[in-house]
């Protein structure tokens, strides 16, 4: 047996699923979107009336508009704060291990059933964070029933979850060279300084991809929103996500939920693209001199 | 050697995958020693193992695990059933995945719009004409059984009946002075007024969805069910109208809770509030519910020292009909595709009909229907408190039964989605009742198109 297909035989496995759970279900859904298959009968073609639908209907556009305000607020926050925690962590400081472990750990739980039901007690009206505040003098607020108050507990939510970037933000701060600030702290530049003209620019392929991968599952957002908050109240945490599996298993029109789903994976092509595109301008890698 | 020692172990990895995807009743042959396990299952129900799907709380986990394993260990055929217990989240996406992917329980419990949805042909379960040598429908009345038919086939035996109630913390009422419970709105105005003064945050009853006050109201301005069988509606965009203006004015006085403090204190979806924390501090001082959740928001209630109990039908003035409405609880039915069905309806029969079954099962899914399930349950002394409470209630109370397809998603969806924008001031009611009007319709036609 030649070299290849023994290659070949060791990627079987995860070819196989590939094939069958990622692009057959996948392809699977391009042609269902042009179907009114609902679960129960047989499909039948509907051309694009499932996505001039999407487009007429208030409802799909407004999960939309929620999964923008919410990639919006959440990829630069969480880059923002994953890079700070990081460089803090780079110091050598005492038990650091430690904290990089517990800074991890929000990861690892994510959008999980128990952190929900820990994020409901916590912004309840009785609960923790409006106990803190009324220790400043400010009166309950009803976190879950006000459309700002559950968008907010979302995004923090969101945010919570910095570990991930954080750990490769960690990994391209300890490989940039100490000689470039032992060169600059002979040159008299500021720590401040230092870290917008030396850190910054040369942790841009880490930052690019961070940005990437966040938006990419900000806007796929599911778990936070329909654990926590449902989709409520009035509709403001309702993630086109969740506009998918609701029609999907809810109301069974999986025809009208793949073409959304369509929708929102061409969204994320075309932003994706875009900052590709614009990596020119922003990204410096080291290789290419 | 090392080459083709990986080719076997890739090609091992990669029929392992595939075998997870494949089902069988069957148990394996060196698991159970049981030799054939197909030949096995058509008789004796040596090796057959089932599965049985429910959802519910604690207390009816707990009877119906221990019912499971006394089935198992005295069927004396071998038959090994798992128990799939869930809560209330999700049942349905959950049962529409599951089902249309071919996972299911083989044994299941249905709500009754599933089987409308999935059965309407009368060929999306098991006929259950083919067990009934194994399984007694004579226990059961007839009409009654003709709720779990489809088309003509019996689809799924209906568990019992659930009727819309009023059920009050006796013991928080105490507690506010108030010595006779409420039985007409205007003493609900009242005592409302009472707590609020108190307790300005306090809602008399909670209720999963807006949906049942406004059916309860509408039921009885105008006499008739929302829905006939036909998918057609008896109701207009002005009644709506009128039932969500009804609600607000009712929610404003804390009579019923409002949209806004549901969502803050119970969440988004429509959910038993037996163990929700609010309705265990008495913050809500009674639910309106199917009779069916009774027993587990008696039983909660009871550990934090209060007492429930079932109180009189309000009727709004001018009513044309004095009663709520009804339908069955919940229904079992066996998957169509099942290879064990009689090994399924032994199963069914031990928890629906069995003395010993039924004695386990207790009155955790409410009322029963099967008469000799009824008669086990009163001689051991379990219809008692609340849940006899609950059978007096359902016995005496006039109903207007629904339609199978009543509680269907888009309708829940209709009422929750606009009366929540007319709440917070986003819409009027005017165009309230008109928007759950319309989508209604929408809903109906829908469903019309897929069922006939």
């Amino acid at each position: 047996m030649n070299k290849s297909k023994v290659g070949l035989l060791y990627i079987l496995p995860w070819l196989i699923g590939f094939v069958f759970l990622t692009a057959y279900p996948f392809l699977n859904a391009l042609v269902t979107s042009f179907t009114d298959y609902n679960l129960i009968g047989s499909a039948h073609f509907v051309g694009i009336d499932n996505y001039i639908s999407l487009f007429t209907k208030k409802d799909f556009i407004k999960t939309i508009n929620n999964t923008f305000v919410y990639t919006l607020m959440t990829v630069p926050l969480q880059l923002a704060f994953s890079l700070i925690v990081a460089f803090i962590l780079n110091f050598e400081l005492k038990g650091i291990r430690f904290y990089r472990t517990a800074y991890y750990i929000p990861s690892i739980l994510g959008g999980n059933v128990a952190v929900a039901v820990l994020w409901r007690f916590m912004f309840q009206q009785n609960g923790v964070v409006n106990f803190i505040l009324g220790r400043f003098g400010i009166a309950p607020i009803g976190w879950f029933s006000r459309p700002a108050g559950a968008m907010t507990i979302i995004i923090l939510l969101k945010i919570w979850q910095f570990g991930s970037s954080m750990l490769i933000f960690l990994a391209a701060l300890k490989n940039v060279p100490k000689e470039l600030y032992e060169a600059a702290d002979v040159d008299g530049a500021k720590k401040f300084r230092q870290f917008f003209t030396i850190t910054i620019p040369l942790i841009t392929p880490t930052i690019f991809f961070n940005l990437v991968m966040q938006l990419n599952n900000a806007f796929q957002e599911f778990n936070g929103p329909y654990l926590v908050t449902g989709n409520g109240p009035l509709n403001a945490t309702y993630m086109t996500s969740m506009f998918i599996y609701d029609n999907a298993f809810k109301y069974y029109r999986m025809g009208y939920a793949s073409a959304a789903s369509w929708v929102l994976f061409s969204i994320i092509v075309v932003i994706t693209l875009v900052l590709f595109y614009t990596q020119d301008k922003w990204v410096f890698y080291s290789d290419e001199g | 050697m090392k080459r083709q020692l990986a080719g076997i172990l890739a090609a091992a990895m990669a029929a392992s995958l595939m075998a997870g995807c494949s089902t069988t009743n069957e148990v394996p042959e060196a698991s159970t020693g049981a030799g054939n396990a197909q030949q096995a299952s058509a008789g004796d129900g040596k090796g057959v193992q089932l599965r049985f799907s429910w959802w519910g709380n604690d207390d009816r986990h707990q009877a119906t695990q221990q019912a499971i394993e006394n089935f198992n260990n005295s069927n004396g055929a071998g038959i090994t059933v798992t128990g799939e217990p869930s809560g209330f989240d999700n049942l349905q996406e959950t049962f529409a995945t599951r089902y249309v992917g071919g996972t299911n329980a083989e044994v299941m419990t249905l709500n009754y719009d599933w089987l409308a949805t999935f059965g309407s042909k009368g060929d999306g379960f098991l006929d259950l004409n083919t067990v009934k040598d194994t399984f007694d429908f004579t226990q059961y009345d007839e009409n009654f059984l003709k709720t779990g038919m489809m088309n003509g086939v019996q689809e799924a035996i209906p568990y019992g009946q659930n009727t819309l109630g009023f059920y009050l913390n006796k013991s928080a009422f105490e507690r506010y002075g108030i010595t006779e419970l409420p039985k007409t709105f205007e003493d609900y105005e009242k005592d409302a007024a009472i707590v609020t003064e108190k307790d300005p945050d306090n809602y008399l009853v909670v209720s999963p969805t807006i949906r049942f006050a406004a059916t309860y109201y509408l039921q009885q301005k105008t006499g008739k069910a929302e829905f006939n069988d036909d998918y057609s509606m008896n109701w207009t965009a002005e009644d709506y109208q009128d039932a969500v203006e009804w609600y607000k004015d009712m929610a404003d006085k804390h009579v019923f809770c409002s949209r806004e403090d549901y969502v803050e204190n119970v969440g988004n979806d429509p959910v038993s509030v037996a163990q929700n924390e609010k309705f265990l501090n008495a913050g809500y001082l009674g639910v309106m519910e199917w009779t069916g959740g009774v027993a587990s928001n008696e039983a909660t209630l009871k550990e934090k020292g209060d007492t429930l109990v079932i109180a009189d039908l309000p009727t709004i003035d001018d009513a044309k009909f004095k009663g709520t409405m009804a339908k069955p609880s919940l229904l079992l039915a066996i998957d169509k595709n099942c290879k064990n069905p009689t090994e399924a309806a032994q199963f069914l029969q031990y928890i629906l009909n069995d003395p010993e079954g039924v004695k386990i099962m207790g009155t955790k899914r409410g009322m029963v229907a099967s008469k000799a399930a009824q008669k086990t349950l009163e001689e051991d002394g379990q219809i008692t408190g609340i849940v006899k409470e609950a059978y007096d209630f359902t016995d005496k109370a006039d109903v207007i039964n629904e339609v199978a397809f009543f509680e269907a998603a888009d309708f829940n969806n209709a009422y929750q989605q606009n009366y929540e924008q007319f709440e917070y001031g986003q819409i009027s009611a005017e165009d309230c009742g008109k928007a759950i009007y319309e989508a209604n319709a929408s809903a109906l036609e829908a469903l019309k198109a897929q069922n006939q």
